[in-house]
């Protein structure tokens, strides 16, 4: 029956959190009891190939747990483009996606009133509208193509193989888990999530506008942003090409710790080089007036200087993390 | 005439998903779990998989047309599911509304 749970468990992590169990509770009775009614028909047990069309009967996971919601949106302009089953989910990236763009963008904004550069609500709203309509079309597109594949090919999906569905996991000796099989849903959100960042950091490099919106006229990216450009899309393109493998090849758990290590450790040195830099924001005003705005920028790169500690601590973490599941791995 | 198979499941899902609501409600005018009222819509010819039936048991409950209720019956706890009060009544207009179809088409397919 460890086929069951670990399609239970797959199906329940897509689920609403206040009606996970009780769904998984009636969706585990009526699965077992289907089973048990045919090895009765059958007078023996279930063989595994068996057992298997029984599971695959009742849907992929990810199409299943989306009817159980009671949310129905789906976004269509005059066909449909993005499903219920998958709305809930595009809908958690995209929030994700704008709510850490519009953070930073506030972030600056109030950065750049605090020391008295002229800030209005129109060059706010701008650099929010310009991060919205690059991050929600990307994403849209991704979903819309997703979307496709699943209701072209809604069996198109192996219960043995999970990605499909994780089997259990083990824990790596604390909060962290390691997964002997990556998710499918998982390796889908972190390509699309590093497809937007790609595009996003294109924009950013091609024009300060994309991230200041207005405030472009007199803030700049120092150019150590520009020197980890392409290490930052690389870095980038690296995990998408691992999450593309993983969408295919759910067992390769390893290879993704591997890939990942890797990921960290480049992102660690990218980190360690733009700390170096110590000025990564300047001001883009006439030569005459810089002394009067210096102390001014000192307090945003103050903060860009926490920020990127901040994430070197989580990357030497995710590091730590990464190493310990490949020793677990290789225990097991 | 080439068939586009694509198109005709469209349509034909589209015809049987009203009718399968109509056929959940008149199969739970008496009480059943998920696994036994597919079994049973299955041998009157309705067949509904899992992924949908289920999920289709949920929504007509929060739409306040089923109830139901955990029972253990053969050592085993079940979620039984039966018409509620207002699903009687829908069903019964909803039934009066579908013989009312039928009857037009049929009219229409003779004429």
């Amino acid at each position: 029956m460890e086929l069951v749970d670990r399609y239970l468990k797959t199906v329940g992590t897509l689920l609403p959190k206040e009606q996970k169990d009780d769904i998984l509770r009636e969706l585990s009775e009526n699965i077992r009891s289907e089973m048990e009614d045919k090895e009765m028909e059958l007078g023996r047990p279930l063989t595994e190939t068996e057992q298997e069309a029984v599971v695959k009967r009742h849907g992929n996971p990810l199409l299943v747990a989306g009817r159980y919601r009671h949310d129905q949106r789906s976004v269509a302009f005059g066909r449909q483009w993005i499903g219920p089953e998958l709305f809930p989910l595009y809908m958690k990236i995209l929030s994700f996606n704008l709510g850490l763009a519009s953070l930073v963008i506030v972030a600056l904004f109030t950065g750049l009133f605090a020391v008295g550069k002229p800030v209005t609500l129109s060059g706010l709203v701008q650099a929010m509208l310009i991060q919205l309509v690059i991050q929600g079309g990307i994403i849209t597109a991704i979903f819309a193509a997703v979307n496709t594949q699943l209701t072209k090919h809604p069996d198109r999906w192996d219960p043995r193989k999970p990605g499909g569905i994780p089997p259990p996991q083990f824990d790596a000796g604390g909060a962290t888990k390691c997964e002997v099989r990556v998710p499918r849903v998982e390796s889908i959100a972190q390509f699309i999530i590093l497809a937007a960042s790609v595009v996003w950091l294109r924009a950013t490099n091609a024009s300060s506008h994309a991230i200041f919106g207005a405030a472009a006229s007199v803030l700049s990216l120092s150019p150590a942003w520009h020197q980890v450009y392409w290490p930052l899309v690389m870095v980038a393109i690296v995990g998408m090409i691992q999450s593309a493998i993983n969408i295919y090849y759910p067992a390769w758990a390893r290879f993704r710790s591997w890939t990942q290590m890797g990921i960290n450790a480049a992102g660690l040195a990218i980190v360690y080089f733009l700390i170096q830099g110590r000025a990564w924001v300047t001001l883009r005003v006439p030569d005459g007036t810089v002394d009067i705005h210096e102390h001014s920028l000192a307090i945003v790169n103050q903060s860009i200087f926490y920020g990127l500690l901040i994430a070197a601590l989580i990357l030497i973490g995710l590091l730590i993390m990464n190493v310990r599941c490949l020793v677990h791995m290789k225990d097991k | 005439m080439s068939v586009d198979n694509g198109l005709f499941d469209n349509l034909r899902n589209e015809l049987r998903r009203g009718s399968l609501v109509l056929a959940v409600l008149t199969q739970l005018r008496s009480e059943q779990y998920g696994y036994t009222l597919r079994k049973a819509l299955a041998e009157h010819g309705m067949s509904i998989d899992e992924g949908t039936l289920y999920p289709l048991l949920r929504r007509l409950e929060s739409q306040g047309l089923l109830v139901s209720e955990w029972r253990e019956e053969e050592k085993r706890n079940k979620r039984f599911y039966r018409l509620s009060a207002e699903g009687k009544l829908i069903l019964k207009q909803l039934l009066a509304e579908w013989r009312s179809i039928d009857s037009s088409l049929n009219g229409i397919l003779k004429g």
